[in-house]
């Protein structure tokens, strides 16, 4: 029988006491360690993303949204810019652009965005292959490694991708399937949980749709919203496109060059298109260099009728005033909007800051009464217990060890409360990362122990203590004869 | 064992104490009678080390308590001196064997629960080693309370009013089962009652007036 068995078994002998005591204590340290854990995973999450990027550059709209949307992939498109715009951001000899990375929004496979892009995205995020190889051609993709874990796709796999950011059927796009050739290495980034294609791929499956509906009848056809929803009629005629290499009644496109065009099963017609540059072959050899070229601005440039959604920029000198400059000429010369990545999403954290404050003052206020409540324990439990205090006196032990007695029962409280706290706070963590997780596909690590957890530890520590202080020094001054003879 | 020269204590001008000077050898039974206000719960505290005279000498096993220090002191009453108080305290939250185990470790001895089985054995309570303080008999803790004073082998035993609530069957009873653990421990045993009961049941008396 030592003193800390004693002080153990005189905290549970009162369990209600000791079960309120941990309630109080467990939710003050669960909602800070949740909030340290939210907090860390979004500053982290924010920060790795940022992936050095100056600005961005998409349709006019919220700058918060474009940034959210090209470089977050948790919210959809300002709208489409057109090529012509763009050009002059996207021109390789730019003096004041070191890199300048063009982004293609509009479908996504089972929640996964598909972004038709250059392979400056990569080095962007410095993104490597761990199986296969970069996206060549048309309908060629390179998932990430959250992507491939998730939706279980391998190398080899096809699929078919539907409109928008939600996953629906019904917007489905069964006239092309995706391939995959690729698979990144984990990066940290939001990268691991995009679906990579060339630009075109992302033009071609959205170009069908509007043949579809130029000759079904339909008017005018926006894309540039991402908010069109169409079913896909495959039995079409399309005019100036010569169809000869395949067998497809109904169709006549003139004046293409025509390969063979492999559809998944889900797609029940081959369909080739030479404008829509469908070169697409079943070989899985090396890029070439017409493959590098097509992926590159130079090679984008060529389609200035085009419209892509973003471009990513990163500035050849941060300090460069031309440059810090650019964001607010575009806005207020051009058609397009730039917005600092920096700007916006310090001016987000800071909103959000604002309520994980108040939240934290809210923990640290239930973290105070609950060492309030220990405190009124200790002292409630001095009073009935200072017969035993004398009576432990008489039979050897020193005033310190008393003391001590009481500093122990209010040390144990804290620990098994920033235990139980830890867990809950973690707990919900879990809880909030699964919702995350299935609203925008971003992996939180919920389980993660680190610097937070023993300074909490620490903090618990010092509030058990300080609770304890003044019943332990009422104990060391137990008075054995006054107490006794019950004076 | 203990022995007690010019022994004097004063609360304040109008409640001051003289006690006659005692002795009692180890395995000796010694009975201080007195009326109610006499002082013998005074006597008591300062045989046991828990309040100081203004003058004269307490020596137990040689040492003068006088002369000690609080923290010595406290040691030393650990160690020497066993005290079984007219009320049965103990600590609530542990059994009846962890108390006489707890009651060991705090007086520096050995932590013998073999000794503390037999103990209770002895006292005929051994069936209650596991049970809670509070579902016992006001006799069982009587018992546990002689148990937890003499399990740490004192020199000493200071008993205050052990047999005040008790009938004559089981005033006698208690009177010898302290005697007999007394004996067993080779401690000398002072008994401080205003029961004239125990007049016929101990030899050695002292009466204060």
């Amino acid at each position: 029988m030592n003193l800390f068995k004693l002080a153990w078994k005189n905290i549970v002998s009162n369990p209600w006491s000791l079960l309120l005591n941990i309630i109080l204590f467990a939710l003050g340290i669960g909602l800070i360690s949740f909030l340290l854990l939210f907090n860390d995973q979004v500053k982290d999450k924010f920060e790795k993303n940022l992936a050095d990027i100056d600005m961005v550059i998409g349709a006019k709209g919220s700058p918060l949204q474009m940034i959210l949307c090209g470089m977050y992939h948790v919210d959809n498109p300002t709208g489409n810019i057109k090529l012509e715009h763009a050009r002059p951001f996207l021109n390789p000899k730019h003096p004041l652009i070191k890199r300048a990375v063009p982004l293609s929004l509009g479908d996504n496979y089972r929640s996964y965005r598909i972004v038709g892009t250059t392979y400056d995205l990569l080095d962007l995020y410095n993104a490597e292959i761990s199986y296969g190889r970069k996206w060549a051609r048309d309908l060629e993709v390179t998932i990430g490694a959250i992507v491939a874990e998730k939706t279980n796709l391998k190398l080899g796999d096809k699929f078919v991708s539907s409109h928008g950011f939600e996953e629906d059927d019904d917007l489905a796009h069964a006239h092309a399937a995706f391939k995959v050739v690729g698979i990144l290495k984990p990066t940290g980034t939001v990268i691991d949980q995009l679906i990579l294609s060339n630009t075109s791929s992302v033009w071609n499956v959205h170009d069908h749709e509007d043949h579809d509906r130029d000759h079904s009848g339909d008017d005018a056809h926006d894309h540039s919203g991402n908010d069109h929803d169409s079913d896909h009629d495959h039995d079409h005629n399309h005019d100036g496109h010569d169809h000869s290499a395949h067998g497809h009644d109904g169709h006549d496109h003139d004046g293409h060059d025509h390969h063979d065009h492999k559809h998944s099963e889900h797609c029940d017609h081959d369909d080739n298109h030479h404008e829509h540059n469908l070169n697409y072959v079943e070989n899985t050899a090396g890029l070439g260099p017409e493959n590098i070229f097509e992926n590159s601005n130079e090679g984008l440039l060529l389609n200035l009728d085009k419209e892509i959604t973003n471009i990513l920029v990163q500035f050849k000198s941060k300090k460069n005033f031309q440059a810090l400059s650019m964001p607010r000429n575009i806005n207020e010369n051009t058609e397009l909007m730039a917005a600092s990545p920096a700007y916006q999403i310090n001016n987000l954290r800071a909103n959000i800051g604002v309520g994980t404050q108040a939240l934290r003052y809210l923990a640290l206020l239930i973290a105070l009464v609950s060492g309030f409540s220990i405190f009124i324990s200790l002292f409630k439990s001095l009073q009935e217990r200072k017969y035993e205090l004398a009576l432990m006196r008489v039979s050897g032990a020193s005033p310190f060890q008393l003391s001590w007695l009481i500093l122990l029962e209010g040390l144990i409280l804290a620990v098994v409360g920033f235990v139980v706290g830890i867990v809950v706070g973690h707990l919900a963590s879990a809880l909030m990362a699964g919702a995350m997780s299935d609203a925008y596909q971003y992996n939180f690590s919920s389980w993660k122990f680190g610097r937070n957890e023993g300074l909490l530890l620490i903090a618990s520590l010092a509030i058990g203590t300080t609770a304890a202080l003044i019943p332990a020094w009422k104990a060391y001054n137990t008075d054995i004869n006054r107490t006794l003879s019950g004076k | 064992m203990i022995r007690t020269a010019e022994l004097q204590f004063r609360y304040d001008k109008e409640n001051a104490f003289s006690f006659p000077d005692l002795s009692c050898a180890k395995g000796e039974m010694l009975l201080i009678l007195g009326k109610s206000g006499i002082g013998k719960s005074t006597l008591l505290n300062l045989l046991g080390g828990l309040m100081k005279p203004n003058h004269g000498s307490i020596q137990i096993n040689e040492t003068e308590l006088v002369n000690l220090g609080t923290s010595t002191l406290d040691r030393f009453r650990g160690e020497n001196i066993g005290i079984i108080f007219q009320k049965n305290h103990f600590i609530e939250s542990l059994n009846v064997l962890e108390n006489l185990l707890l009651s060991q470790k705090l007086a520096g001895a050995k932590v013998d629960k073999a000794f503390c089985l037999k103990t209770l054995e002895t006292l005929n309570i051994q069936h209650k080693a596991k049970s809670k303080i509070r579902n016992l008999s006001e006799g069982e803790k009587q018992r546990v309370n002689i148990a937890r004073a003499v399990v740490h082998k004192p020199k000493v035993v200071l008993a205050d009013e052990p047999t005040s609530a008790l009938d004559d069957e089981n005033c006698a009873k208690v009177v010898e089962l302290l005697r007999t653990q007394a004996q067993e421990i080779g401690a000398a045993l002072l008994i401080v009652t205003h029961d004239t009961r125990l007049k016929n049941i101990v030899e050695k008396q002292i009466v204060l007036s």
